[in-house]
């Protein structure tokens, strides 16, 4: 029961250093976020991924922040997206005080998250869903050796609605965080 | 499903003590594997003939299957149902508890890594010179990819939409089991209209995202609202009935013991032989053999002796209580077994994920469109401290818990 406390904690501050960076911290930011922090900065938080829909997904994350809402680590607002070219709804995490407090702020597996999370977001343009998605989602088929011409066709039948420019801008800014989370490996490559 | 891995779950109990409760719940997880091959078989074939699913994936804008792609899917997904429990535990989730591994470090065992690994080292022989794959050319690290819901080729990028028939919302596996489970334990719980629900699956192109998903036709709304309302009622009723629970903790806790007895020392990552050596047949041998040799779990689970409830929450945010009221039993020194982390997600996606086609064609979130599914706790979760009948007396007697019976209004529950 403590591990998950921790855990929540851990994830709280998650989320209050993304909405110091982002305007909105949904699930696909959280998700998506978390992935990067576990595979690309090598520090295991515990949640084991599959590819799922909008990319890399895990159902133990989903479980904890369903957990965390119910305890009052964080709130949850629905919030509806209507334009004519989509209609859908997504949730806004705010980080709140309640729920079992586990001192992590201090230690040094917290630091160890907030400097890889403020690598992974630095060369991030524009810090939303949809770039958070992207990035994680390359870095996911990369992780599986898919590579050059086979990663874009590949993204492409998985994600139509993004540009081949997206594609490429997203490739250049996950190699900018790789290098500046872990410069030896990437020159290496 | 001759193979020794597919024959060993007709000794894996579907639901472990559950048949301490409910008598008629001796199945296994053989004919539920079965049962879910033969429903995912079904919902495909269904689809197949809708013209908007032939559309999206045969389209070249889509995934582009050609007959030879729809094949490969159906035989990929009948096998991957067929196959998707191999790795269970005896007694199945009641085995699945922390375990030391080989280096030393404690790791929830997961039946998925056990299938996983069981699929890619005895599949292959079967698989490559199974005559009706010549054609299709399916091998089982595919299988084992798509059941892990990992995306490693274009083949896989193709397949991975029938996924959600094994991991999704609407999944066969979950199908298969309410029903299957309702069937033989006798209670109507877990039922639902299983023809309109299958009939009523469908895929279209999430409206913002534009990935491919399975969502529900509007006219089997009410049969998906009945599924996943059978699904919390047999959680609630069922799966987290309280003498099953207690039972499962108690053999949980009598687990490492057993392996210890049967096997010595193993790492069964890296044994799958001793893997598969191990079912609910071994299990019962050696629970008799060590209450005959005094053990008292082990008697326990034997004759069905099952401590009481002393004291239930049913809310998460009560988690604190049941902490506070096991420390004061603790001072007092009665010894009391807590319960408490037992938890299931209502959905297995957010809410806003599960789409729901209208007549009109337009694409709505599940949110919107039922009331009653948006009514349900996020999280369905019992928390509960059990203690021997004689100091569930003496806690009665001397009033040891009062106070949290007072604000918990369970004094008339017991």
């Amino acid at each position: 029961m403590k591990e998950t406390f921790c855990r929540l904690s851990i994830l709280r501050n998650v989320i209050r250093l993304l909405l110091k960076n982002l305007d909105v911290c949904g699930n696909t930011v959280l998700q998506k976020a978390i992935y990067l922090v576990q595979y690309l900065g090598g520090i295991d938080l515990g949640y084991e991924y599959s590819y799922h829909r909008c990319g890399p997904y895990s159902f133990d994350l989903a479980q904890d922040l369903a957990i965390g809402e119910a305890l009052g680590y964080w709130q949850k607002k629905v919030e509806r997206i209507s334009s004519p070219a989509c209609d859908y709804l997504f949730y806004r995490y705010d980080a709140q005080e309640g729920g079992a407090e586990v001192d992590v702020e201090n230690s040094k597996y917290w630091g160890e998250i907030e400097e890889c999370l403020t690598k992974i977001l630095e060369p991030i343009q524009e810090k939303n869903a949809r770039k958070f998605e992207l990035i994680a989602t390359v870095f996911y088929l990369q992780e599986q050796g898919i590579e050059g011409k086979e990663l874009q066709s590949v993204f492409r039948l998985l994600k139509p609605k993004y540009s081949e420019e997206e594609l490429k801008e997203g490739i250049g800014t996950l190699k900018k965080i790789k290098n500046s989370i872990s410069p030896e490996r990437e020159n290496k490559m | 499903m001759n193979s020794e891995p597919f024959q060993r779950l007709r000794r894996i109990r579907q639901l472990a003590f559950s048949e301490f409760v409910y008598p008629g719940a001796g199945h296994s997880r053989f004919e539920h594997s079965l049962g879910v091959m033969h429903l995912v078989t079904k919902v495909f074939d269904r689809m197949r003939e809708k013209r908007n699913v032939r559309d999206l994936l045969e389209s070249s804008e889509g995934l582009g299957y050609d007959l030879s792609m729809w094949d490969c899917a159906r035989a990929t997904l009948r096998i991957a149902a067929l196959v998707h429990d191999l790795g269970h535990m005896p007694f199945s989730h009641a085995g699945e508890i922390e375990w030391e591994d080989s280096c030393g470090r404690k790791n929830k065992i997961k039946h998925e890594f056990f299938t996983y690994s069981i699929v890619r080292k005895y599949l292959p022989e079967i698989l490559d010179n199974h005559p009706e794959n010549a054609s299709l050319n399916i091998n089982a690290d595919d299988i084992a990819n798509f059941l892990e819901g990992k995306i490693i080729n274009q083949r896989l990028t193709k397949l991975r939409p029938w996924r959600e028939l094994l991991v999704g919302e609407f999944d066969c596996d979950r199908m298969d089991y309410l029903l299957r489970d309702s069937y033989h334990l006798g209670v109507d719980y877990g039922r639902f209209d299983l023809e309109r629900v299958t009939s009523s699956l469908t895929l279209v192109r999430h409206p913002d995202r534009g990935d491919i998903i399975f969502a529900l036709e509007e006219d089997g709304l009410l049969a998906i609202e009945s599924l996943i309302l059978a699904r919390y009622y047999m959680y609630k009723q069922v799966y987290f009935h309280k003498v099953r629970r207690y039972l499962d903790r108690v053999y949980g806790d009598l687990l490492p013991k057993i392996v210890t007895k049967h096997f010595g020392h193993v790492d069964f990552a890296s044994n799958l032989e001793k893997y598969l050596d191990f079912d609910d047949w071994v299990v019962n041998c050696y629970l008799k053999e060590l209450a005959s040799e005094g053990d008292r779990d082990a008697k326990k689970l034997i004759r069905r002796e099952c401590w009481k409830v002393i004291y239930e929450i049913t809310s998460i945010t009560e988690l604190n209580k049941l902490t506070e009221a096991k420390s004061i039993l603790k001072e007092k020194g009665i010894e009391s077994l807590l319960d408490s982390f037992e938890n299931q997600r209502t959905h297995k996606f957010q809410q806003s994920e599960i789409m729901v086609v209208e007549q009109n064609k337009e694409i709505k979130p599940l949110k919107e469109a039922s009331e009653i599914v948006t009514k349900l706790p996020e999280i369905i979760f019992v928390g509960r401290l059990y203690v021997s009948g004689k100091d569930r007396k003496r806690i009665l007697n001397e009033r040891l818990l009062q106070n949290f019976y007072d604000t918990s209004n369970q004094e008339t529950k017991r």
